[in-house]
């Protein structure tokens, strides 16, 4: 029966997807008619609207839309402005100083909204123009933009994570948090080598070097924005509050930020919010689809049915991982990062455990993977907006990515294997 | 008739994990009870928490979407305030009263039987132990030493008022992130059996826990009212006679598993201290009173409850 | 008519948001400051999560920000797009009537008598956020019929003007 269902469903989803149905409602009938063929109508539908209810009903959910919120209120904020310079400081001397100043920009600016596609606009936005006239080939600065734009997606706070949390089945997501630091900084460290190998090759320039006056006062221009980092993350693990309420409070925060600097006005209040209203819904509604095919899955035994299917191929974990690793990024080729969370956690996370990975290193490694589909072609938003901001098309931006998509791989592998990359500081820091 | 041959094949949900004992004990009754059926009756079990959660599976048995689910007798208190007798606190006074009104209190059945037109009703009882407070690394001995501890608790009425009455701050809090709020202190306490703290690790980061025992809650079966009414008179006594072994076996293998986690809680450093319960018994009596006060079938319970007591 | 549905979702889901806001910051003032945690703040933010997702997703829905995979569709030509909207449409259609009317009318019959464990309001206004979304859905999925009829006959009518504009 399991695979029956797990056909059924397999073909009424793609078949939907193809049709340009949205994701969410295509989960939902494609979970609906699996059902139908074992419950009757009624009793379907019923399962399925009230699934939709309960599958929101969390309170680690939350933390969702308050850091949608946050990160809408910062990219109108010109919050992004003020950390670029920041990060101009502190690289400016190294050859192709914009293109580090980029990936580092992206880095904050992504870690604090969240978002690839804000990083990519926001950071590449400002950035892009001003290493054009620092003589860079659009296309170098383009790549750089994009290659990085994703680390904000591992970087805590992550709405993704939270997500994952949830499907996992509680993971803490305080751990998952603390576990993001390392990954996302080696991460931008390897955008940083291979920018810096093309870079010194080309002779492209340093930044002009600031003085000491001008590098602190960008400093303490970027203190606030950098705060957010500290209350988040230090309101934590002080124990002040839950990582949920630490959203709600970020927003508070950012909401302070943004009056203070005067970069939003009163009147464009409800336009800012309305955007978060909306980001909120489209991902929540996918929250609460996947939760009716989670449901429908489970019923006909689906899941069992593919992990063993998996364990039929190999029990040797290097192996099962990699073969984790090329699946999950062929899913983040053409997939939301959201949807596939929800879809394939369930369905993974008992092959891993059951060989002793711990969730949280799973959690990490999922979202990494699905992180790099968004910059990967055919479809992926950061992709997307980082070639439009640069004006290029994306055949244009996709060969000079080929060497950052080849040691963010590496970096991928290292996180798969080396479990003490995610796992030393959650162990280090909640104590 | 199904694919395995049995004419009916009835769907158990609960939220719990394959290697609690809850699970080996419904694995058992359905076994007994396909047995007792002469095979005729098939079940298919579904863990943790796969097809929702307690609420949600309650509202699936109702509507007739699942057959059967186990859930706590707490969380029936918001479909039909009857059962919120079970969660009174020092409503059972020990171990054996508790068995005794489980096993022989005619109010108990007619409470089991209360939610018939409501949509289900519950076949079953299994011990889940009693609940006592832990905290970091404070033993908590009368109402006085939890003045202003915050104490985690479900979030239920009847929960509520009593942290309130024990003399802590009741904080509702979902459980997933009880574990990192008592690491980091958001919380100081929670409230649940022993298994608390190693099922879900909490000794890790909370090492003492005080038996104050204020609550017996039990874990229920419940199931549909259709599902029931469809069944022969013949089944339902199949399963009647599966539950009431299952039930009575679980006693012994949830006692073992008690010993286990207490064993295991100690080698994570966990220390367990025996009080003198009377000042916090004596804390929740308005409690039993207001409860009384509600209807005369709750007075008439209450007593019924208490004519157990020795 | 569409102009006011339109104001009132969006004023609605608005001041859900910034009431979540304001009421998780107050959840941890009480518990943090004031020594004495709010006992009904958590139902309510999961509660209000359920309605703004609910009504936020009819008004997604009515904006078709909702996220497709639209690469395949796209290359399709024009008219056969257009019929795919008609198809498309009738799908979302489907679900809204069976899932959001019928099943949210049933969910919300079959929690008659339940109430929520900490407000104690009845569990049937949370389920009612179903059948409210259904409704505004079904009025958002004719405005997109009619504005599909619209398009089918401008481009009958200009053909070459439009593949100016949209090559
Ligand atoms: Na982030
Ligand atoms: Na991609």
């Amino acid at each position: 029966m399991a695979l029956q269902a797990g056909l059924i469903l397999a073909v009424v989803f793609t078949l939907l997807l193809i049709l340009s149905v949205p994701i969410s409602f295509s989960i939902v009938i494609a979970s609906l008619v699996t059902a139908l063929f074992i419950l009757p109508p009624d009793l379907a539908v019923f399962m399925a609207s009230q699934t939709l209810v309960t599958g929101l009903d969390s309170f680690t959910l939350l933390a969702v839309p308050f850091f949608i919120l946050a990160g809408v209120l910062m990219n109108n904020g010109g919050i992004a402005e003020r950390l670029v310079n920041f990060a101009k400081v502190l690289v400016g001397r190294a050859p192709g100083a914009l293109a580090h100043t980029n990936v580092l920009g992206n880095t904050l600016f992504g870690s604090l909204s969240g978002s690839a596609v804000a990083a990519a606009a926001a950071v590449g936005g400002v950035l892009g123009p001003l290493q054009k006239k620092d003589g860079y080939d659009p296309r170098y600065s383009a790549a750089v933009n994009i290659a990085s734009a994703p680390i904000g997606l591992i970087v805590p706070p992550s709405g993704t994570l939270i997500i994952y949390s949830l499907v996992s089945g509680g993971t803490s997501v305080a751990a998952l948090f603390v576990a993001g630091y390392l990954p996302g900084l080696l991460w931008a460290i390897a955008c940083m080598v291979v920018a810096y190998t093309i870079a010194k090759r080309r002779n492209y320039p340093v930044t002009e070097r600031v003085s000491l006056k001008v590098a602190f006062k960008t400093f303490i221009e970027t203190i606030p924005s950098l705060m957010l980092i500290v209350i988040v993350i230090g309101g934590i693990l002080a124990g002040i509050f839950t990582a949920t309420e630490a959203a709600a409070v970020a927003v508070a925060y950012t909401f302070l930020l943004t009056l203070a600097y005067r970069t939003v006005k009163i009147k464009e209040f409800p336009k800012v919010l309305m955007e978060a209203v909306e980001l909120t819904s489209i991902v929540m509604m996918l929250v609460a689809a996947s939760a009716v095919m989670s449901w429908v899955m489970a019923f006909t035994g689906i899941p069992g049915a593919i992990s063993g299917f998996i364990l039929g191929i190999s029990d040797n974990p290097i192996v099962l991982l990699l073969l984790l690793n090329v699946f999950l990024l062929l899913i983040g080729t053409f997939m939301d990062i959201t949807p596939a969370v929800l879809i394939f956690t369930p369905i993974f996370l008992p092959i891993v455990t059951g060989f002793g990975m711990d969730p949280v290193h799973f959690g990490i490694m999922l979202v990494m993977n699905l992180s790099i589909g968004t910059i990967t072609p055919p479809v992926g938003n950061a992709l997307f907006v980082g070639s439009s901001v640069a004006r290029l098309n994306m055949e244009e931006v996709t060969k000079p990515l080929l060497p950052f998509y080849a040691v963010i791989i590496l970096v991928l592998m290292l996180v798969t294997y080396i479990p003490a990359i995610s796992l030393m500081l959650p162990n280090l820091l909640l104590e | 008739a199904g694919e395995d041959g049995h004419s009916t094949t009835l769907r158990i949900a609960h939220s719990l994990a394959e290697d609690h004992p809850i699970h080996q004990s419904i694995t058992q009754f359905a076994d007994l009870a396909h047995d007792n059926s002469d095979g005729a009756i098939g079940f298919e079990v579904y863990p943790n928490g796969q097809l929702g959660q307690e609420r949600g599976t309650i509202e699936m048995v109702k509507s007739g979407l699942i057959d059967m689910a186990k859930v706590s007798a707490s969380g029936l208190e918001s479909f039909s305030s009857s059962y919120s007798i079970f969660s009174l606190p020092y409503v059972f006074q020990s171990k054996e009263h508790y068995y005794e009104v489980m096993n022989n209190s005619e109010a108990v059945q007619e409470i089991f039987q209360s939610t018939r037109d409501d949509g289900f009703i519950v076949i079953n009882w299994y011990d889940g132990g009693q609940r006592s407070i832990y905290t970091a690394d404070k033993k908590v001995e009368s109402p006085a030493d939890m003045n202003g501890m915050k104490i985690r608790v479900q979030e239920s009425p009847t929960s509520i008022a009593m942290i309130k009455a024990m003399g802590g701050a009741p904080t509702p809090m979902s459980f997933g992130e009880v574990y990192t709020s008592l690491q980091q202190g958001v919380i100081d306490g929670a409230e649940s059996n022993e298994t608390a703290l190693t099922n879900s690790k909490h000794g890790e980061v909370s090492k003492a826990y005080t038996y104050t025992e204020h609550q017996y809650v039990p874990d229920l079966l419940i199931i549909s009212t259709n599902t029931w009414d469809s069944l022969s008179t013949e089944q339902q006594q199949a399963l009647k006679d599966a539950a009431a072994i299952s039930s009575e076996s679980h006693i012994d293998v949830w006692a073992e598993a008690i010993d286990q986690a207490i064993l295991e809680a100690k080698e994570m450093g966990v220390a367990f201290y025996e009080i003198d319960k009377q000042p916090f018994i004596d804390a929740a009596r308005p409690l039993h009173e207001s409860y009384q006060s509600q209807n005369a079938d709750y007075e008439r319970y209450f007593k019924d409850f208490q004519s157990y007591a020795n | 008519m569409r102009k006011i549905v339109d104001r009132i979702t969006a004023f609605l889901t608005c001041s859900l948001m910034v009431a979540m806001v304001l009421v998780a910051c107050w959840q941890v003032f009480t518990r943090f400051v004031l020594n004495s945690p709010s006992t009904v703040t958590e139902e309510f933010l999961r509660y209000a999560l359920v309605w703004l997702t609910m009504l936020g997703a009819a008004y997604t829905y009515g904006l078709k920000k909702h996220l497709a995979i639209v690469f395949v569709a796209r290359k399709l030509p024009e008219k056969i797009q257009r019929i795919l909207d008609f198809v498309v449409e009738a799908i979302i259609i489907v679900f809204i009537v069976s899932v959001l009317l019928f099943g949210g009318t049933q969910t919300y019959r079959s929690a008659m008598g339940q109430v929520s464990s900490a407000l104690g309001m009845p569990m049937q206004y949370l389920y009612l956020s179903v059948v409210v979304a259904g409704v505004l859905f079904i009025f958002y999925a004719f405005i997109h019929i009619f504005e599909t009829i619209n398009k089918i006959k401008q481009t009958d009518l200009q053909p070459k003007a439009r593949e100016q504009i949209n090559p």
